[in-house]
C-alpha cells in the first residue's frame, strides 16, 4: 500500500532521465521488429497478479493489484517516457507553466472518445479531481492542495473547485495555484487520482456539483465494474480469485491493439506467478533474482533486465518507546556501519542491483552520490560510534544504553518477501556481532503497514519505496508528516531537510539544476542523520514469451506501447 | 429413518453453537481493532468519528451483548462486508464453496475407490509383497505432509515434465466445469488430497477384513459354495465396512483442512484459500465466514456420516 502510494504520491514533472539501457538477459536478445516483420491479428496476453483487485477505481486505490486494473483504462493527461521518465504528452496534447508557476493549462488531443463513444472532456478531469476532494478513503489529496478553492471544496463550503477551469468545449483545463507547486505539471495530470474517471458514468453514483460532504465515490458498484475505458482495454468480467478479463478497446486513441484480449490472472504468490511464466501459462512478467538462472534457461522466453526506481531500507523509528537509542545518530549511523550491504547484495540479488546511500535511486535526474558516505561494514567502528554515544559493553556481550537496558530491539518485515526475509537473518546475526540483540518479528504486508504507520511500538522495520520519475520526497521526510496514515514513520525531523524540501517543491528555483541542489541537501542529510540503513536499488529480471513482439520494457513502463505487441506464429 | 435424522440435525446445534461461540471469542481476542482494519486507507477520519462507529457497530457494548447481536446477523447468513474487498461475505463464501466441494468430493470418491480394493487386496494377501508394499505406501503416505506431495507434484509433474496444469482450474480462456479442461485440472490436486486418505483407509480395512473373514458365517458361506468374490464382496466387506464408515467423518476433516493448503498450492479459488488469504490480509469478517462454513461442512458431514453408518449397521438406528 505503501509502496503504491509512493509511486503516485510522487510526482512526475520535467525530467532528463539518466535511467540506462536495459541489459538483454537470457537465451536470446529482444528482437526488435524487422522491416519484413507484420504485424498479425488476435491472440490473448496473460499476465500473473498475486491477489484480486480491491477496486478497479484509483480514486481509492492504494494496492499494486488494483493499479494492474485501473491503470488499463482510467488515464492521465501526461505519462512518464518509459525510459528516461520525462513528463510526455498522453490524453492531452500540450501543456503549459505560466512563468509565474501560478497557473497550469493542459490542451486535450482532438476527438477522444471514452470505450462506450462519449466525449473525453475537461469536465472528467474536475470530476475525478473534486472525487478526491470528497474522498474518505483517498490517500492522494495533498497532491492537489494547492489548488486556489481546494479546502473550501474539499470543506463543503463550495459546490465547485473553484481554481479549475473548463474552456474551449472542454478542451483546455486551467488550474490556478495558490502558491508555486514546481512538479505540477506531470503530478496533475491524473487529476490526483492517478486515472480520469469517466464522470458521465460516475456522476449517477455521486453528484460531485454537492457541499454534503458525506457523500464520496467511495462505495458504489461501479468501483468494481468499470462502465468506460480511455485506455487500450475494456473491461469485461471479474472472476474472484480467478481472473480480471479485458477486450481491446476498437476507440483507443493510439490505435486498438494487435492482440485480442488481455487476461489478468490471479495467483496465490509470486513462485506461482514464476512457474506459469516459465509453463507459458502467462505470457509477460518479472522475476525475483534467485529466480531468474532457472527462468533465463527457458527456450519460450525472452529476457530484458533494467534498472528498478525505487530501494529497499531499514527504518529505524527515532520515537521508538522500547529503543530510545534509536534517537541517537551515532546509533544508527553505528548501525549501519554493522551491516554488511555487500554481502546481502550477492545473497539477494546476485550482484543484479545497486547500493544506494541516501533517497534518490540512481535511475533518478537527482541522483548524485558525490561526497556522500558509504558506510562499508566496518565492526569496530560500529563499536566505538556505540560508545562514543554513552552505550557500554555488558557481561553477556550485549551492550547496555545510558539508561541500564540492554540494546535489544524488534526488527520486523512481511512474511513472504524472501528478499526482506534474508535481510532479516543477516541483521540478526550481524548485529549480534556489534553487541545488539535482534528480536526477529514476521508478519503480514497489512500487518506490518498497520503496526509501522507512526507512532511509538516499533522499532526496526524493513520496507522499500518505489518511486516516480519526478522526485518529491516531501510526503517521506517532512517533520509535517509523521500523523497517521502519513510516511514520516521514522520521526525525522532536520529543519534544513524540511526547508529543501520546501525548496524543490515550491521553489524559488523551479529549474531542475535548482531542484537537483535542494534534493542534494536532502540526501546529503539524510547519509549523515541515518534514519534509515539505505540498502539497494534492485534491478528488475523482465520476462515475455518469444513469440509476443514489440515488448520493450523499462524503469517507468511495462506496457507503454503495448497496443503495439502482436504474437510472431 | 426420518426420525434418526431429525435427532441428528438437532443434536449438530450444539457443536454449531460451540464452533460460533470460539469463532466470536477468538476473532475478539485478536489484538487488531477492527475499526483501525474497518477504516483501512481513511487517514481523514476524526476520532470521534472512530467512537461513533464504533458506537454503531455494537463494539462499546458487552461481550455477551455483542455475540447475541452477532449470532443474530449470522443466522440470517449476513456476515457483513469484507474489510479489504469492500463485498458482502457472503457472496464471496457462496463463489468459492462449489469449487472447494469439487475437489473435496472427487478426493471422496477416488479414497473409496482406491482405498478400499487397497485394504482388501492387503488382507487376502496377507504377509506377501503386495501386503508390504500397500503397507510402506500407507506409512509412508500417512507420515508425509499432503502440502509436500502439492509442491512436488507441481514443480515435478508440472513445471519440469509439463505433464499436468501447475494449477488453476481451467486453461486462460476456456471456463467449463463439466469438461475434459476441468478435470484434466482436477487432477493434481485431487490426486493429492486422496493420499492422505488412501494412505489410511487401507490400514483400518486390512484388520477388519482380516478379522471377518475368519468368523464362522464366512466359513458358512464358503462351505455353501458360494464364489469367493461374493463371499468377499457380500459378505466380509459389509461387515468390515461399519468400522470404516466411522473413519468417513475423520477423511472429510482431512479434506475440508488439507483444501486449505492444497488449495492455496494449485492456485484453486475454493474456501480454503479464501479463509487462508483473509487471515493473512486480517479480514475478520472474511476469516469469521470461512470457519463458520467450514465447520458447517463439517459439521454436515458428520451427520452423512452417521446416516451412513445406519445404513451399513440398522442395530444404530435402534439405539
Amino acid at each position: 500500500m505503501r509502496r503504491l502510494t509512493a509511486v503516485l504520491g510522487t510526482v512526475l514533472l520535467v525530467a532528463v532521465s539518466c535511467s540506462q539501457a536495459p541489459t538483454s538477459t537470457g537465451t536470446s536478445p529482444t528482437p526488435g521488429p524487422s522491416a519484413s516483420d507484420q504485424p498479425q491479428m488476435g491472440g490473448r496476453i496473460v499476465f500473473g497478479a498475486t491477489g484480486d483487485p480491491k477496486t478497479m477505481q484509483p480514486v481509492i486505490a492504494t494496492d499494486t493489484q488494483s493499479s494492474e486494473i485501473w491503470n488499463k483504462l482510467y488515464l492521465s493527461l501526461t505519462r512518464a517516457n518509459y525510459k528516461t521518465g520525462e513528463t510526455e504528452p498522453n490524453l492531452a496534447e500540450k501543456f503549459a507553466l505560466s512563468s509565474d508557476g501560478l497557473t497550469l493549462t493542459y490542451t486535450l488531443r482532438d476527438n477522444l472518445v471514452w470505450s462506450d463513444g462519449t466525449p473525453f472532456t475537461g469536465e472528467d478531469w474536475k470530476y475525478t479531481a473534486e472525487a478526491v476532494a470528497r474522498s474518505a478513503k483517498t490517500v492522494r489529496k495533498s497532491t492537489l492542495q494547492d489548488i486556489v478553492g481546494w479546502a473550501d471544496y474539499r470543506d463543503g463550503k463550495t459546490d465547485s473547485l473553484a481554481g479549475v477551469t473548463i474552456g474551449n468545449n472542454g478542451k483546455t483545463i486551467e488550474i490556478k495555484f495558490a502558491k508555486v507547486f514546481c512538479p505540477a505539471t506531470a503530478a496533475l495530470g491524473g487529476a490526483g487520482a492517478g486515472g480520469i474517471l469517466p464522470s458521465v458514468h460516475f456522476k449517477k453514483v455521486w453528484d460531485n456539483k454537492t457541499t454534503d460532504t458525506k457523500t464520496n465515490i467511495d462505495d458504489n458498484p461501479l468501483n468494481m465494474n468499470p462502465p468506460a475505458s480511455m485506455g487500450p482495454w475494456i473491461f469485461k468480467e471479474f472472476k474472484p480469485g480467478v481472473q480480471v478479463t479485458f477486450v481491446k478497446n476498437d476507440k483507443y486513441f493510439r490505435g486498438a491493439p494487435f492482440v485480442d484480449e488481455l487476461v489478468v490472472k490471479t495467483y496465490a504468490d509470486a513462485t506461482a506467478v514464476k512457474n506459469a511464466l516459465v509453463t507459458g501459462e502467462v505470457t509477460y512478467g518479472s522475476v525475483e533474482a534467485k529466480d531468474n538462472d532457472e527462468v533465463s534457461k527457458s527456450d519460450a522466453l525472452k529476457g530484458v533486465r533494467y534498472k528498478s526506481s525505487g530501494y529497499t531500507y531499514i527504518g529505524w523509528n527515532a520515537k521508538a518507546a522500547k529503543a530510545p537509542w534509536l534517537a541517537n545518530r551515532d546509533v544508527r549511523q553505528a548501525l549501519w556501519y554493522g551491516i554488511n550491504v555487500n554481502a546481502i547484495m550477492q545473497k539477494i540479488l546476485f550482484g543484479l542491483g545497486t547500493q544506494v546511500y541516501a533517497h534518490n535511486p540512481p535511475t533518478s535526474w537527482a541522483y548524485d552520490p558525490s561526497g556522500l558516505t558509504q558506510y562499508a561494514n566496518d565492526v569496530a567502528k560500529a563499536k566505538s560510534l556505540l560508545e562514543k554515544a554513552g552505550a557500554k559493553m555488558g557481561t553477556d556481550g550485549v551492550y547496555r544504553w545510558t539508561d541500564g537496558q540492554p540494546m535489544r530491539m524488534r526488527i520486523e518485515t512481511n512474511q513472504g518477501n524472501n528478499a526482506r526475509e534474508t535481510i532479516l537473518q543477516f541483521a540478526q546475526e550481524q548485529y549480534k556481532a556489534i553487541g545488539i540483540q535482534i528480536d526477529p518479528l514476521l508478519e503480514s504486508f497489512n500487518a506490518l503497514l498497520d503496526r509501522t504507520d507512526p507512532g511509538t511500538d516499533y522499532e526496526g522495520f524493513i520496507l522499500g519505496w518505489s518511486l516516480g520519475a519526478d522526485p518529491d520526497p516531501y510526503s517521506i521526510w517532512h517533520s509535517s508528516q509523521q500523523g497517521k496514515g502519513q510516511f514520516n514513520n521514522v520521526g525525522y525531523s532536520s529543519p534544513a531537510v524540511d526547508q529543501a524540501l520546501l525548496d524543490n517543491r515550491n521553489g524559488p528555483d523551479c529549474s531542475q539544476a535548482g531542484r537537483k541542489a535542494a534534493l542534494k541537501k536532502v540526501d546529503q542529510n539524510l547519509n549523515q542523520d541515518a534514519p534509515y540503513t539505505f540498502l539497494y536499488a534492485a534491478d528488475v529480471n523482465f520476462y515475455a514469451n518469444k513469440q509476443l513482439q514489440n515488448v520493450d520494457p523499462n524503469t517507468y513502463s511495462t506496457t507503454w506501447n503495448v497496443e503495439k505487441w502482436w504474437f510472431k506464429k | 429413518m426420518g426420525r434418526f435424522i431429525a435427532r441428528r440435525l438437532v443434536q449438530a446445534i450444539p457443536t454449531l453453537f460451540g464452533v460460533l461461540v470460539l469463532t466470536f471469542l477468538l476473532t475478539r481476542l485478536s489484538p487488531a481493532d477492527p475499526v483501525q482494519l474497518m477504516l483501512g486507507g481513511q487517514y481523514d477520519i476524526t476520532p470521534e468519528d472512530r467512537e461513533r462507529l464504533r458506537d454503531s457497530l455494537g463494539l462499546n457494548d458487552p461481550l455477551p451483548l455483542q455475540f447475541v447481536s452477532w449470532l443474530w446477523h449470522v443466522i440470517q447468513f449476513d456476515f457483513g462486508n469484507s474489510f479489504y474487498y469492500h463485498r458482502p461475505v457472503i457472496q464471496m463464501i457462496g463463489e468459492r464453496i462449489p469449487n472447494s466441494l469439487q475437489i473435496s468430493i472427487s478426493a471422496l470418491l477416488i479414497t473409496v475407490a482406491v482405498g478400499v480394493p487397497l485394504g482388501v487386496l492387503a488382507a487376502l494377501r496377507r504377509g506377501g509383497i503386495v501386503d508390504h508394499a500397500i503397507r510402506i505406501f500407507s506409512v509412508s503416505g500417512h507420515a508425509i505432509p499432503t502440502f509436500w506431495f502439492g509442491l512436488i507434484f507441481v514443480l515435478v509433474l508440472g513445471v519440469q515434465l509439463r505433464w499436468f496444469p501447475i494449477g488453476s482450474m481451467n486453461v486462460v480462456g476456456t471456463d467449463c466445469t463439466f469438461c475434459w479442461d476441468r478435470f484434466w485440472h482436477l487432477i493434481g490436486p485431487v490426486a493429492v488430497i486422496s493420499i492422505g486418505g488412501i494412505a489410511n483407509l487401507p490400514r483400518i480395512l486390512r484388520t477388519e477384513v482380516l478379522e471377518v473373514i475368519s468368523q464362522d458365517y464366512v466359513r458358512t458361506a464358503r462351505s455353501k459354495g458360494l464364489r469367493e468374490n461374493a463371499v468377499i464382496w457380500a459378505h466380509v466387506l459389509r461387515n468390515a465396512l461399519i468400522p470404516v464408515v466411522t473413519l468417513f467423518g475423520g477423511l472429510l476433516t482431512i479434506f475440508v483442512g488439507g483444501s486449505l493448503v492444497i488449495e492455496q498450492v494449485f492456485n484453486w479459488p475454493g474456501l480454503g484459500r479464501l479463509t487462508f488469504e483473509a487471515a493473512v490480509n486480517k479480514d475478520y469478517p472474511l476469516v469469521q465466514a470461512g470457519v463458520v462454513f467450514s465447520s458447517l461442512l463439517l459439521i454436515l458431514s458428520y451427520i452423512v456420516r452417521d446416516i451412513s453408518y445406519a445404513i451399513v449397521d440398522p442395530r444404530i438406528k435402534v439405539r
